[in-house]
């Protein structure tokens, strides 16, 4: 393959304009800060604390896993995720007493709270780790994405 | 029309079309597609918005190139899209042997898109394949 040198040349060529055409379109549109602060992500965070990150799917997937809402009973009441448990980061303890017989049966935990931008899920899934318990699952999508994709959720997916 | 010739332009028209398609939602939602960048936990922080940005340009291009290209342009298209084929593949493999619950990010960039899986890794070794022919085939008129 004696034209190899020149397909690999023509091949970096399209890559540098490739670059070139992305660092215009960001100037332009500014959709991304050139650096983003992924090192400080909620899912980062939550990794960190042991508990396994999942997408909207993997909620949906995991249909055994206990659903445990962190935010506070007042934005639980006006809505939550389907099947979920009140479990307000504020009022983990008593919540802890409530739920427990749930908690120690539970195949598997889920906790979210608004969307990433929120503490509460993560102060939740710090709470029952320190507990010993395992098998935890952070979604961090949270209530708002969840309730602006629900209308595209199959049925057979919802519980 | 000569099948070699007949089978390394019908190859670089899918493999360009799928490139073309794959890159449009991710134009269109760089946010997003940089999360999912982010969700294979293989580049460092610093690189996950850099790359979420050149991405989708090289598969528009390469895309391109396969399509619209003729002679070392499209055999260049066909190197770009299988050096790139061989990375996502990898990316997926790796997601799945550590059990990450991500999606591919491939095509669909929805919360609600099913998780990358070994569909994803058949898919790509069909991808890789037919871009072989419009690499290493060699037409009449280039002997």
């Amino acid at each position: 393959m004696k034209d190899f040198p020149a397909i690999l040349r023509c091949a970096a060529g399209l890559v540098a304009v490739a670059v070139a055409a992305a660092v215009a379109d960001n100037c332009v549109r500014g959709a991304l800060p050139w650096r983003g602060d992924w090192e400080n992500h909620a899912e980062t965070k939550a990794r960190a604390l042991g508990a396994k990150a999942v997408t909207l799917r993997g909620l949906l997937d995991a249909k055994e896993a206990l659903r445990l809402d962190a935010r506070s009973r007042a934005a639980y009441d006006a809505g939550h995720i389907p099947g979920a448990l009140s479990f307000p980061a504020a009022d983990r303890d008593e919540a802890f007493a409530e739920h427990a017989a749930a908690l120690s049966g539970a195949r598997g935990i889920l906790v979210y709270c608004d969307s990433p931008a929120c503490d509460e899920a993560l102060q939740v899934l710090q709470f029952l780790a320190s507990t010993g318990l395992t098998n935890l699952l952070y979604y961090a999508g949270g209530w708002e994405e969840y309730a602006r994709e629900k209308e595209s959720i199959a049925p057979e997916d919802a519980r | 029309m000569n099948a070699r010739r007949l089978l390394s332009s019908l190859c670089a028209a899918g493999v360009g079309a799928v490139f073309v398609l794959a890159a449009l939602p991710k134009l269109q939602d760089p946010a997003t597609f940089a999360l999912a960048v982010y969700r294979y936990h293989l580049l460092p922080g610093a690189l996950v918005n850099l790359a979420a940005m050149a991405m989708p340009w090289t598969e528009i291009l390469t895309g391109a190139a396969l399509i619209a290209g003729r002679g070392t342009l499209r055999r260049a298209g066909a190197l770009l899209a299988a050096a790139m084929l061989v990375i996502f593949t990898s990316a997926i493999a790796l997601s799945l042997a550590r059990g990450l619950d991500i999606a591919c990010g491939c095509f669909s960039l929805s919360p609600a898109a099913a998780a990358a899986g070994w569909k994803n890794l058949v898919r790509n070794a069909f991808l890789f394949a037919a871009c072989l022919p419009p690499l290493l085939l060699r037409l009449p008129q280039e002997k």
